[in-house]
């Protein structure tokens, strides 16, 4: 059981504090920081996770979370045996990446909570383990963009530097962009980009080995397939 | 002025949500619509490095 009241002692029950006892999703931090993980090529469920099976409790129900406060949204997962005589020795599970990050594993505990304390006063738990970005575009931006750029085409080089904009989606963009080319004349594109793929660059590795995931690992290098079209102008003097 | 159909590969780097450097290469068939001398498409290799910087989320 955790407590979250400080200085939980006679001096305080004496000045009639109520003290509730709660469910509430906690990240277990001993797990996690045993925890290893493989990004998946294709799938819903981009990330595999892998424990030792001492560290799970097959009994208890296990939560995936966008954040580690987040009280909502926390959803369920199951794990999974395999045979194998080093498989045998860990449970797998497959979860996806959640909002641009590699999601919180949480449990359900019961801990006690003193009434008129902001149940959001806890601190030491917004850090550290798959807190980490994954490049993976969720929602939609207004982006500024500076375009620096090379194109090789009917035997001939151009150089070009742009400024533009772009609207972008979960899985495309669309961009405009206006600058100058190396023959010192204008150059303008319109663009729009759709990902098919996008993968943490640690996916794309041969060796496809686990990793350890402790405390505050990136995940910042994503590569991305895309397909597109654009128009262009690019003038020569 | 020309329009191209392209398939391409970035790689972003996350470590900032409010800049993004993206490097980019991109093979392309392209077609000429002023040039008449070259209406016939023609491939064409694109190299890129961007920073998005975003504006509003």
């Amino acid at each position: 059981m955790i407590s979250r009241c400080d200085g939980y002692s006679e001096e305080i029950l004496t000045k009639n504090t109520i003290i509730l006892y709660v469910p509430q999703f906690y990240a277990d931090r001993f797990f996690l920081n045993n925890a290893q993980l493989k990004v998946r090529y294709f799938g819903k469920e981009k990330l595999k996770i892998r424990v030792p099976r001492e560290y799970v409790d097959i009994t208890d129900d296990y939560y995936y979370s966008r954040n580690v406060r987040y009280r909502l949204s926390n959803n369920r997962f199951s794990w999974e045996e395999k045979k194998g005589r080093l498989r045998q020795n860990y449970f797998y599970a497959k979860i996806p990446i959640v909002d641009n990050r590699v999601p919180w594993i949480k449990r359900m505990r019961i801990t006690t909570f003193c009434m008129y304390d902001s149940i959001y006063t806890n601190s030491g738990d917004d850090h550290g383990f798959l807190e980490c970005g994954t490049g993976l575009l969720v929602g939609w931006r207004l982006r500024l963009d500076l375009e620096l750029g090379l194109f090789y085409q009917t035997d001939s080089l151009t150089g070009y530097f742009t400024l533009g904009g772009s609207y972008n989606r979960v899985r495309s963009t669309a961009s405009i962009l206006g600058g100058i080319n190396t023959h010192a004349s204008f150059y303008g594109s319109l663009r729009y980009q759709f990902n098919f793929m996008a993968l943490p660059l640690r996916g794309l590795r041969i060796t496809k080995r686990w990793d350890e995931v402790g405390t505050g690992t990136p995940l910042n290098y994503v590569g991305r397939l895309y397909v597109g079209t654009e128009v262009k102008a690019s003038f020569n003097k | 002025m020309g329009g191209d159909l392209h398939l391409g590969f970035s790689i972003v780097n996350r470590v900032s949500n409010s800049i993004v450097p993206r490097l980019f290469i991109q093979g392309a068939i392209a077609r000429d619509f002023i040039d008449h001398a070259s209406l016939d498409p023609y491939p064409f290799i694109h190299l890129g490095f961007v920073l998005n910087i975003t504006m509003y989320n």
